[in-house]
This record gives structure tokens, C-alpha cells and sequence, in this order.
């Protein structure tokens, strides 16, 4: 659809502001949306959905800013990619990144508790777990990239 | 409505050896819920694997798919006797209408059997920003009861090999099976299976010497 006078952006927001969310807790963002767009939709999602974490005073706003920067780290990938964010009633966010292309899987796992501070994250290359562990969340952020970075190099390393 | 024979274990039947199947072999889980699959068409793991189960997942009850078919996840087993686990040899204690009930909410999930039995999982962890690294082994265990045959467990070891018990571990064991379970259930939980292999009777029956002597001497 093509109408005069509008941008793709304002084609978005306007689409999200008619189409309700049949699933609340569930969303797939398209790797063809503009990125600030797709940050906005999920820090809403965060916003819907902060009940279920059951997050106290305390720790509301230290999790709204772990979220940001896990979305950071998937959405700085150059690789396309489809995303899929769970918010589980166990005061955490489970977020997934499928990177077709590549045929990569990223976990990344935010725990909002007072006991655990790190973040899980797993990668998956094919069916194997190439890496996974519980680390502070900016670590995990240079993780993720050279992982990246070398499946990426493999793929090019592979004749067509 | 009977419950299907071909779930009963036999008296000329055997433990399964895993390594024995084929490849393309599935296991079937039940959830409580049929919602349980999200636009990506990944597990919704909170979903189904609510907190009141979470505590099964080392261990977790699946089945092996094929002559147990996706309609039997619907059958839930009452009588509390019938889930004992099966010894070989052992005739199946007959199982009656008020044994059972059917739980037409229920959905289900697949794995493929290759895609995860054997598979390490090599774990790091940093504290005090030392990393320390731990190795698990998945795998899935024959684990026949009275009313169904074709129960499988799955298990994870540990680096010696000992198997990972989630309630016995400390604060990060705890937190570690519970973002393994999430992570491994949303990559190889498959919502539908277009072709598989049935398991062979010869891995799971005794040989009939009688039937063979008969054979040899004709």
C-alpha cells in the first residue's frame, strides 16, 4: 500500500494504533520495520505486561533498562532478523532472535530478582548450542557479536 | 471408551536401548493448554510448562511417538498404582474405565529424538568476573509404567556424568535448569511431525526361542 504524504514510519505507528494485539504477552516484529519503530512497540510491550513480573519499586526501573539494552544487543545485529519476547511469571523476559539467514538462534534471559543479577543467553548454530552461560548483561552484549561475527565469516567461507 | 492395548507393556517385552532407534524417531509431550505456540511458532515455555511442572523438567515424562499416537496425550491415568514403573517381565495389570479419565484441553509438543539425545550443552558462568565452566549431557531414558510402555524420561548429566538434580542444586544450578529448560524446550519443541520412523519390534520384544527352534527346524 502506497498512500501520498505518509511515511513508512507514520505507516507503522498507524497500523499499530488500529490493529489490537491478539496476544499480549507474545509479539513478532518484522526485520523490515525501521528500528526506532521496533523499539518503541516492544518498550510499550514492556510497558503492557510489567504486572506479570510483578516487579517491586525497586526494581521496575532497573529492569525497563535491562530490557533496553537487550534490545540493544539483538537489534545492532546487521543480520535480519524475527524476534519473539515472552514475559514469563517467573519475574522474568525471555527474548528470541532468529536469524534465518545464518541459521542462528539467540536466548537471551533477563532476571529481574533481588538474588540473580546475571543474564542467561544461549546461541544456537543449526541444532547445536554453540555457547551459553549466566553473565552480566554487557558481556553478553560482546558475546552475541563475536558469535555473530564468526558464523557469519563461516557462511561466507561456505561456496554457494 | 477402553484403553488402547497397544500402551500396555507385555511379558515378552524389553527395556528400550535408545541408541537403538532411529534416528528420526520423535518423543511427544502433553501440555494443559493447546495455546501454546507463539507467532514465531516457538514454545510458549511459561505456557506449557507452568510453575506447577517446572519442577519435572530433569526428568521430564514425554512418549515415544508412533504407537503412541497424538490422541492418547488426551488420556490422563487416575488410579495412582497404574504409574508405577514397569519391571521386564512383568504382565500389565488390566486397566478399567474408572482408571482413567480424557483431557480434551491438553496439546502437545514434539522432539526429535536425534536433535537432542547426546547433545552437550557447555555451560559458563562468571562470578567475581572469573568465568567457570560446566558441561551437561541431554538425554532421554526408557522408562516404561504399568499403564503406558512407551514412557521416556528426559535427563541431564553432569561434567561426571551424574545426573543434574534441580532440587538438590544451589541458587545458580536452580536458576541454570530453569533457563536451560526455557532455551532447549523454545529451539526443539516442533508443533507438528509430517514423517517419522515406528520403533522395531525387535528392540523392544524377547526373541521367541520356541518360534525360532520351530524355524531352524524346518
Amino acid at each position: 500500500m502506497n498512500i501520498p504524504d505518509l511515511t513508512q514510519s507514520a505507516m507503522i505507528l498507524a497500523t499499530y494504533s488500529v490493529v489490537p494485539m491478539n496476544e499480549p504477552n507474545q509479539t513478532i516484529i518484522k526485520y523490515n520495520y525501521s528500528q526506532h519503530i521496533e523499539k518503541i512497540s516492544l518498550l510499550s510491550l514492556f510497558e503492557e505486561n510489567k504486572a506479570k513480573l510483578k516487579l517491586d519499586d525497586v526494581i521496575e526501573p532497573i529492569a525497563l533498562e535491562m530490557y533496553k539494552n537487550a534490545l540493544e544487543i539483538i537489534f545492532h545485529l546487521e543480520e535480519q532478523h524475527r524476534i519473539g519476547v515472552e514475559f514469563t511469571n517467573s519475574n522474568t523476559i525471555f527474548i528470541t532472535s532468529l536469524l534465518d539467514e545464518l541459521d542462528t538462534e539467540i536466548h537471551i534471559e533477563l532476571y529481574f530478582n533481588k538474588e540473580e543479577r546475571n543474564t542467561f543467553f544461549s546461541i544456537y548454530n543449526g541444532d547445536d548450542m554453540i555457547d551459553t552461560g549466566f553473565h552480566p548483561l554487557n558481556t553478553v552484549s560482546s558475546k552475541v557479536n563475536k558469535l555473530i561475527e564468526e558464523n557469519s565469516n563461516k557462511k561466507q567461507l561456505i561456496p554457494a | 471408551m477402553s484403553y488402547p492395548e497397544r500402551l500396555l507393556p507385555k511379558s515378552n517385552y524389553t527395556y528400550i536401548n535408545v541408541s537403538e532407534l532411529s534416528e528420526n524417531s520423535y518423543l511427544l509431550r502433553h501440555t494443559n493448554s493447546q495455546d501454546i505456540w507463539d507467532s514465531l511458532d516457538k514454545l510458549k515455555v511459561d505456557v506449557a510448562m507452568p510453575y506447577e511442572i517446572r519442577r519435572d523438567f530433569f526428568g521430564l515424562s514425554c512418549n515415544l511417538f508412533g504407537i503412541f499416537i497424538y490422541d492418547d496425550i488426551y488420556l490422563r491415568v487416575t488410579t495412582k498404582k497404574l504409574e508405577a514403573n514397569w519391571e521386564e517381565g512383568e504382565s500389565p495389570l488390566k486397566i478399567n474405565t474408572s482408571d482413567f479419565t480424557t483431557a480434551p484441553q491438553r496439546g502437545g509438543f514434539f522432539i526429535k529424538l536425534s536433535s537432542f539425545h547426546g547433545k552437550e550443552f557447555p555451560f559458563k558462568r562468571t562470578v567475581d568476573n572469573k568465568e567457570s565452566e560446566f558441561q551437561s549431557t541431554a538425554s532421554f531414558h526408557h522408562k516404561p509404567i504399568l499403564c503406558n510402555f512407551w514412557h521416556f524420561e528426559l535427563h541431564f548429566k553432569d561434567n561426571n556424568g551424574d545426573f543434574i538434580n534441580r532440587n538438590k542444586g544451589n541458587k545458580w544450578i536452580k536458576n541454570f535448569a530453569e533457563s536451560l529448560r526455557k532455551s532447549v524446550l523454545k529451539k526443539f519443541a516442533i508443533k507438528e511431525v509430517d514423517d517419522f520412523d515406528l520403533p522395531s519390534d525387535s528392540i523392544y520384544t524377547t526373541i521367541k526361542v520356541e518360534g525360532l527352534k520351530d524355524s531352524l527346524e524346518d
